[in-house]
């Protein structure tokens, strides 16, 4: 990606987490901080102490969270639009991740009016495109020169044979071009406001038929740890908290090794370490870690949550999920989650359940210990030299 | 060549080594020729020398059979399982002291009368296979099949056997040659011909635990240029393990299914 899409980039996921800060709310800084200058220190504590004391914490926006059939959506398009912008949360339900669908069908519909925004499906789709035209005409190029060599060329073809090879030249300039700096890209609008009232309307006509949809356990941290969501209908965060162990177990009883607990665990644990963490079904594995987010890089590491020792994955689906990780240079890791007995859990849950605040529960998930492995497939024959 | 016609028409024998843990090896490189010219039975070889270790293209005898390819070659009528250590236990006895048999050296001289607990073999034990002894060291398919089951890697189920011999029997019979597929993470993989001449364009899975297995295997398979096939047989699968009949199951003929998966999209 290029040096200006990056700034603009920046700009739309400024913020990490959908929460507002002090800093940002009022618009102050702490002063700089110089190690070697002892006023600066003080400076820096005077001011420290009265930013906590005179500014009021602030309210951080909260998100209408909906539970239908066993789904977390959420339908609101400026709540879609933020959870997405800050800290990539969920998915839209006709898009790959972000929900573009109706920026898509916005687009589609005025076709004559130069499209301001593509979308990332339909650069994928363009790239596939000029693909397969460029293997076409280099299949024909290769034909004809071929014939050339063999000397049964006819004058017709001589002038194909040379238009063809600019059209490769182009094409294989072009895929380089925008398989790394993606120059296709169309600039987002600064501003993005300024649309005319023709676009206003068809905005108005169009119904938001996607929704967004969210994880057990991006709902759970959503709530838990951030308290930024508010799910009518369930009330208390152990109420959400059973309801999302409850998906897995179905005897009333929850346990310790239940499989929302533990992908909640690891879940946490990388995003509290500054991850990016999202799902990584399409390569067969549990999560996907991001530095910063689907826009910025690609994922480097792909997260297998193991299971619980009787279940645990065989060689063969080891091997596969290995090898199609291996493929797309990611690395594998294996996370293993060490639970409490069933007796520490059994009362810290009791516990939890007397808790009105929700805080109970992360003593609960305190006794979780995550370890990670890391797993690669290696050839020798191959990696040798 | 009259030797190698005369061989032809005898059934191939089998090396049942430690019975505790079966395993089909094969030394003699005449049968494993015959396994693949006349019945398309490829098997892996899995010999390799200390001297040589990262050889990994092309390895040497013994000839590895997987528990499938035995119950086919059983089920064509074409083989013989023999237990190689009474086998040659017998023989030994037969030769009567005469030590110059190289397969069946023991460490201690003093033991040399008692039978050795264990097995020296060379590439090419270079005599004839004595029919009169293999005979009585003939080892049935089903204590065979019991053996497998048994023995301690063995997370296999009768049912689950018999139904994956069934997928097996219906590929085999359609012509393809079968390799094992863990290098695609799969259970095996099918090539239309000899894979020393083809490439092979499908990995099969015999059974899914859980739905991302579909979605793993169908991107592998699509980035190595196959598809996937997932088969289902007609055979019914929950039959209790006692008192079965495990040959007469194996030798059944349910109807297959097969579905392939390929990922759409991918250049």
């Amino acid at each position: 990606m290029g040096k200006r899409n990056n700034r603009q980039l920046n700009k739309i996921y400024s913020r990490p987490l959908p929460i507002t800060l002090t800093s940002q709310h009022y618009g102050i800084t702490l002063p700089t901080l110089y190690p070697h200058n002892p006023i600066s220190w003080i400076w820096f504590m005077i001011r420290y102490c009265q930013i906590n004391v005179f500014y009021p914490v602030p309210e951080s926006q909260t998100f209408e969270v909906h539970w239908e059939n066993g789904i977390f959506k959420v339908v609101d398009e400026e709540s879609m639009m933020k959870l997405w912008q800050m800290g990539f949360f969920g998915k839209g339900v006709l898009s790959r991740s972000e929900p573009t669908w109706k920026e898509r069908v916005l687009a589609r519909k005025k076709e004559n009016v130069e499209a301001k925004d593509v979308a990332m499906e339909d650069i994928t789709k363009m790239r596939r495109e000029e693909r397969k035209l460029f293997k076409s005409s280099r299949a024909q190029l290769q034909e004809l020169e071929l014939k050339d060599r063999q000397g049964i060329i006819t004058a017709e073809e001589v002038e194909q044979l040379k238009a063809l090879s600019e059209t490769v030249q182009v094409l294989r300039k072009k895929g380089r071009v925008s398989g790394r700096s993606k120059s296709s890209i169309v600039e987002r609008d600064s501003d993005g406001e300024d649309t005319d009232s023709e676009e206003e309307e068809d905005w108005e006509e169009l119904a938001q038929l996607e929704y967004l949809q969210l994880q057990l356990v991006e709902t759970f941290f959503l709530k838990f740890a951030l308290n930024v969501i508010n799910i009518p209908g369930i009330a208390s965060t152990f109420d959400l908290f059973k309801t999302c162990c409850y998906q897995y177990d179905n005897n009333q009883s929850i346990q310790p090794n239940n499989k929302f607990i533990i992908d909640y665990v690891v879940y946490h644990h990388f995003r509290s370490l500054g991850w990016c963490v999202r799902s990584g079904i399409k390569f067969g594995t549990d999560f996907l870690l991001y530095k910063r987010g689907p826009p910025f890089t690609h994922a480097e590491y792909c997260v297998l949550v193991m299971k619980p020792d009787e279940q645990e994955y065989d060689w063969f689906q080891m091997a596969a999920k290995a090898r199609v990780i291996g493929t797309v240079k990611k690395i594998f890791v294996l996370t293993y989650v060490g639970c409490p007995s069933p007796e520490e859990f059994k009362e810290l849950v009791s516990q939890c359940e007397k808790d009105d605040t929700g805080l109970a529960i992360g003593d609960l998930l305190q006794q979780y210990k995550v370890s990670e492995i890391l797993y690669r497939r290696w050839a020798p024959s191959r990696t040798r030299d | 060549m009259s030797e190698n016609e005369l061989a032809a028409s005898k059934p191939i024998v089998l090396p049942l080594i430690d019975s505790a843990n079966p395993e089909v090896l094969i030394f003699n490189t005449t049968a494993i020729r015959r396994l693949r010219d006349e019945y398309g039975i490829l098997g892996v070889l899995i010999g390799t020398l200390a001297q040589y270790p990262q050889q990994n293209v092309f390895l040497s005898v013994p000839l590895k059979l997987m528990v499938w390819e035995v119950i086919w070659l059983f089920e064509q009528d074409v083989c013989v399982l023999v237990d190689w250590l009474k086998y040659c236990n017998l023989k030994k006895d037969a030769m009567n002291g005469d030590y110059k048999n190289k397969n069946l050296i023991s460490l201690d001289k003093k033991k040399a009368d008692t039978k050795p607990d264990f097995l020296i073999t060379t590439n090419d034990y270079g005599e004839e296979d004595d029919w009169e002894l293999i005979d009585q060291c003939k080892v049935t398919l089903q204590s065979y099949i019991d053996k497998y089951l048994s023995s301690p890697n063995c997370k296999t189920t009768i049912p689950q056997l018999i139904s994956n011999y069934h997928k097996f029997k219906h590929l085999k019979n359609e012509g393809y040659f079968i390799s094992p597929g863990l290098k695609f993470g799969g259970d095996l993989v099918i090539y239309p011909g000899d894979p020393l001449r083809y490439h092979s364009y499908s990995i099969i899975k015999f059974d899914f635990v859980d739905i991302n297995e579909i979605i793993v295997g169908g991107r592998l398979a699509t980035g190595v240029k196959k598809n996937m096939i997932i088969m289902e047989s007609s055979h019914a699968k929950e039959q209790s393990s006692v008192g079965l009949d495990v040959a007469n199951e194996l030798f059944s003929d349910p109807t297959i299914t097969a579905y392939s998966i390929e990922w759409a999209g991918f250049g």
